[in-house]
């Protein structure tokens, strides 16, 4: 008898040992893309849609009929970011990209509006970006060995004189103060290429290299025998007149118009707050001052450090660089310019880059992808290999 | 000096005998020690432990070196019975990869993993637990018993994880007498604390973290630092049923148990600090167990059958919350969003054993046969996107070891031999993350891997005149063969004293 009641009561806690089956939600996303004049049924058949859950930073990736509508169904709840790629030919030799992107808190299934916008590429791109440094045998940081890479994509000369690099105010850890300007980035830093539009030529499907420090980092013995990269033939060179604080190597010297935060020597933001992009303001050495003075911002009356506001027309190229998926959030370079963004996953001092990616190759001419957006033009985690074109 | 119905001097199997002839302590009821009718029995031993081998979980090291200090004993004074112990462990485990917690396999899949690997793990840990148990009248004994686990684990490489781990359990019960039958009732409360401090010590330095979330979801960061707290309640009881002739000693009882486990990050994002706290997820799980030992005493034998029937089942939720500015002075927290049931799990492990002891002069032991087959079964599911892995093994073992006397001096030899083999198990996964391919794909393979494992034990007793009853040494050694050509040797030495 005792038996039958401890084995009843056995049962009975077997039976409330049971947990319940998990309670979870899926959604239902659901993009549309405005159709226009401009932007046709032609225009969106077979766009690229990839939605990217920001905080556990997978890829769902989808095709987009004519109809410009697309739809993600079974997602989790959470944040995400989906951006638009395309790319279509325009005529015999031009290329149009349509690109766009959104931003969702999805907890309930949701109908969103995926704004794009149409542009076209240039024939300088920004081929390697390399911010994130090199750790010494000391284990000691080392970002000294910071270049950008501009490579000329198109199949005729093309000269860099004028040519200005800038890096965007904003580090991309907080909202974007300046989105009240769409039309405009605004630089904290601005580098120009000297010339006077003849002297700096660039071949097809050749690059020059704009240095940090020109020198032969990896076995000079003022660099760092672990750094990736010898810059001891970089063609410009970021020189600082501070002081005598930052060495003038032998490459050619940029012009330094704009630098709000005025120290020894330049530095990206090793973890990827820099945001860059090259822009064609002016040739000319005073128009090009001119401009910039007239187009200096601040945040308030009261603040004593002016930026300097870049008309989105007269950027050729732009990488929106970020510290991970999380601070997507962050964007700052505007749909037109960059639909996407992009970083180096291994993090500072990881001795990687971000390299774009092959489109293809022409009679030995490397065609690099220039989509206008990042997150889909860039490898991350790349080996740094400037000048060369694999 | 010794049990009062089983030996004159203790020694080493002794404490067998006293498991089998005790089948109360299969509970976790304290009020079964004045059950047990004993007087002062206790073991003293210093033990070295090793493990080599690549046949082994993917959070495994490859190397585990033990030396641990033990001490425990029974004894009576008047009409109390008490237990008590004490337990000190430095353990290296060598060659880790993918896990920064103290414990990677304690059935919750919120773990904080980094991708540097080859760590050793540095652990050294102190527990003491008691317990003493008294009658009042015929009928009614009462009890309570206690312990606790406190120690430090840290690593050796960037990024490197200091965990603090605390645990604890109290346990009341009681005993009530109804002549041949006796009934048994025990509450169980325990707590878990695990603090994980993780930092970089290169200058300018970050590392990629993961916060998994199951079945190789998760969370991804980039961060100089990394800090985790975990806390978890438990709470139950435990019921027995007990019978006892002269010839047989039955008891049968289950035990449930509800688990309630936080986890919480210190993450450093944007401009906040440590004390904004991200609450991360929480896993609810109950844990059930049926267990019975069976005992026929003889006078020259004595022969004990059982079982025990575990299941945990688990339900994982995941907290889902976004770093804010939450007013005008631009100070940030953490705000909830969400909380979905994503994970469940379910594990069942199943024994049954029978053996045969053998006594010489009815109070030594001659040899012993044990016979025992263990079924495990371990499902689990993600839900959005699905991810599911399960797997059913069965495992059969077979262990004798005989005991030869000369002078009063004691040899014990014993082999032993246990298969296992998969019964079925896929990975039926919609998304191959990261996570998925480095830890959970060759993981499944190891867990449904066919092995067998021979082994080996050896002990030397030796009788003292004072203080102690014997000095002796025992050593095992177990290996692993794993069909997939891997293997694994476990290696122990140990010497004491008993008393």
């Amino acid at each position: 008898m005792m038996k039958k009641i401890i084995y009843l009561i056995s049962i009975v806690l077997l039976v409330s040992s049971c947990m319940k089956k998990p309670d979870y939600n899926s959604y239902i996303i659901e993009l549309t893309v405005p159709l226009s004049e401009e932007i046709t049924p032609e225009t969106v058949n077979n766009a690229k849609v990839t939605l990217i859950n920001l905080q556990k930073g997978y890829t769902i990736e989808a095709l987009m009929d004519s109809t410009g509508v697309i739809l993600f169904t079974s997602i989790e709840p959470g944040f995400y970011s989906a951006t638009l790629s395309h790319s279509f030919p325009t005529g015999a030799f031009t290329t149009s990209n349509l690109n766009g992107m959104v931003q969702m808190e999805v907890f309930s299934s949701i109908s969103e509006t995926l704004p794009v916008v149409l542009s076209t590429s240039n024939a300088l791109v920004i081929k390697e970006y390399y911010y994130s440094g090199s750790l010494t045998p000391a284990s000691k940081s080392y970002y000294s060995d910071q270049y950008v890479e501009i490579y000329n994509n198109s199949d005729m000369v093309v000269f860099a004189d004028g040519v200005s690099i800038i890096e965007h105010e904003s580090y991309g850890i907080g909202t974007n103060y300046w989105t009240f300007m769409p039309d405009s980035i605004v630089a904290r830093m601005i580098w120009t290429i000297p010339g006077s539009g003849n002297d700096y030529p660039i071949n097809p499907g050749h690059s020059i290299v704009l240095a940090k420090d020109a020198f032969d980092h990896k076995d000079d013995p003022n660099g760092n025998p672990d750094c990736p990269v010898n810059l001891g033939n970089a063609d410009f060179e970021f020189w600082v007149d501070y002081k005598g604080y930052d060495i003038d190597f032998n490459s050619t010297n940029m012009i330094e118009d704009l630098f709000t935060f005025r120290g020894s020597d330049i530095a990206f933001h090793v973890r990827g707050g820099s945001a860059i992009a090259l822009v064609n303001i002016a040739i000319d050495p005073v128009e090009r001052r001119n401009y910039i003075d007239n187009n200096l911002v601040r945040k308030s009356s009261y603040s004593t450090r002016w930026y300097g506001r870049i008309a989105n027309t007269m950027v050729i190229d732009a990488v929106e660089v970020v510290f991970d998926e999380a601070h997507a959030e962050y964007k700052r370079m505007p749909l037109v310019l960059d639909a996407g963004y992009t970083y180096v996953p291994a993090g500072s001092k990881s001795g990687k880059c971000l390299r774009r990616k092959i489109e293809t190759i022409i009679n030995g001419r490397t065609v690099y992808q220039d989509t206008n957006n990042s997150t889909e033009d860039f490898l991350k985690d790349s080996d740094p290999k400037p000048w060369i074109y694999e | 000096m010794a049990s009062s119905d089983t030996l004159q001097r203790t020694s080493l199997h002794s404490f067998e005998l006293i498991s089998l002839q005790n089948p109360w302590l299969i509970s976790s009821n304290p009020a079964a020690l004045s059950q047990m009718n004993l007087s002062l029995v206790g073991i003293m031993n210093a033990r070295y432990g090793n493990e080599d081998g690549s046949f082994k979980r993917v959070q495994q090291g490859d190397k585990l070196n033990t030396y641990q200090f033990t001490t425990f004993s029974y004894s009576q004074i008047k009409d109390i019975s008490l237990y008590g112990g004490f337990n000190y462990e430095k353990s290296f485990e060598k060659g880790l990869d993918y896990s920064n917690v103290n414990d990677p396999f304690r059935l919750t899949p919120y773990q904080v993993i980094d991708t540097i690997g080859n760590d050793t793990y540095d652990r050294e840990f102190f527990s003491a637990g008691g317990g003493l148990s008294k009658p009042f009248g015929d009928r009614l004994t009462l009890g309570l018993s206690g312990d606790f686990k406190v120690g430090l684990a840290s690593q050796n490489k960037d990024p490197r994880p200091r965990n603090k781990v605390f645990y604890m359990t109290l346990s009341p019960g009681m005993i009530y007498n109804l002549g041949k039958f006796k009934l048994g009732l025990n509450f169980l409360y325990k707590y878990y604390n695990e603090e994980i401090e993780i930092s970089i010590v290169r200058s300018n330095t970050t590392a990629a973290f993961f916060t998994a979330h199951g079945l190789g979801m998760a969370t991804y960061h980039e961060a100089g630092s990394f800090n985790r707290l975990y806390k978890r309640n438990s709470k139950g009881f435990d019921i027995q049923l007990a019978y006892e002739n002269s010839k047989i000693r039955s008891v049968n009882g289950s035990r449930l148990l509800y688990h309630e486990e936080t986890a919480g990050d210190g993450r450093k994002a944007s401009n906040a600090s440590w004390a904004y706290l991200k609450k991360d997820s929480r896993l609810n799980a109950i844990q059930f167990d049926l267990y019975n030992q069976t005992s026929f005493l003889h006078t020259d034998n004595i022969q004990s059958f059982g079982y025990s029937l575990n299941i945990n089942t688990v339900l994982g939720t995941e907290i889902i919350q976004r770093l804010e500015q939450v007013n005008d002075l631009e100070l940030d927290d953490w705000i909830t969003y969400d909380e979905e049931e994503k994970y469940g799990a379910e594990d069942v492990k199943l024994n049954v054993y029978y053996q045969f002891y053998k006594l010489k002069n009815n109070k030594q032991k001659n040899f012993n046969l044990n016979l025992h087959a263990d079924y495990h079964s371990f499902i689990e599911n993600y839900f959005v996107p699905n991810q599911e892995e399960y797997y059913k093994n069965l495992a059969f073992g077979v262990s004798f070891d005989k005991n030869f006397y000369h002078h009063k001096k004691s040899l014990s030899l014993g082999l032993k031999l246990k298969y296992k083999m998969n019964l079925e198990g896929a990975q039926n996964f919609s998304d191959f993350t990261y996570i998925a391919e480095r830890i959970f794909v060759p993981d499944f393979e190891f867990l449904s891997c066919n092995y067998i494992a021979p082994g080996l034990n050896v002990a030397y007793e030796i009788p003292l005149r004072k203080i102690f009853d014997q000095l002796f040494i025992n050593s095992t050694v177990d290996l692993y063969f794993g069909n997939n050509g891997q293997s694994r040797t476990i290696f122990n030495i140990s010497t004491g004293v008993t008393f």
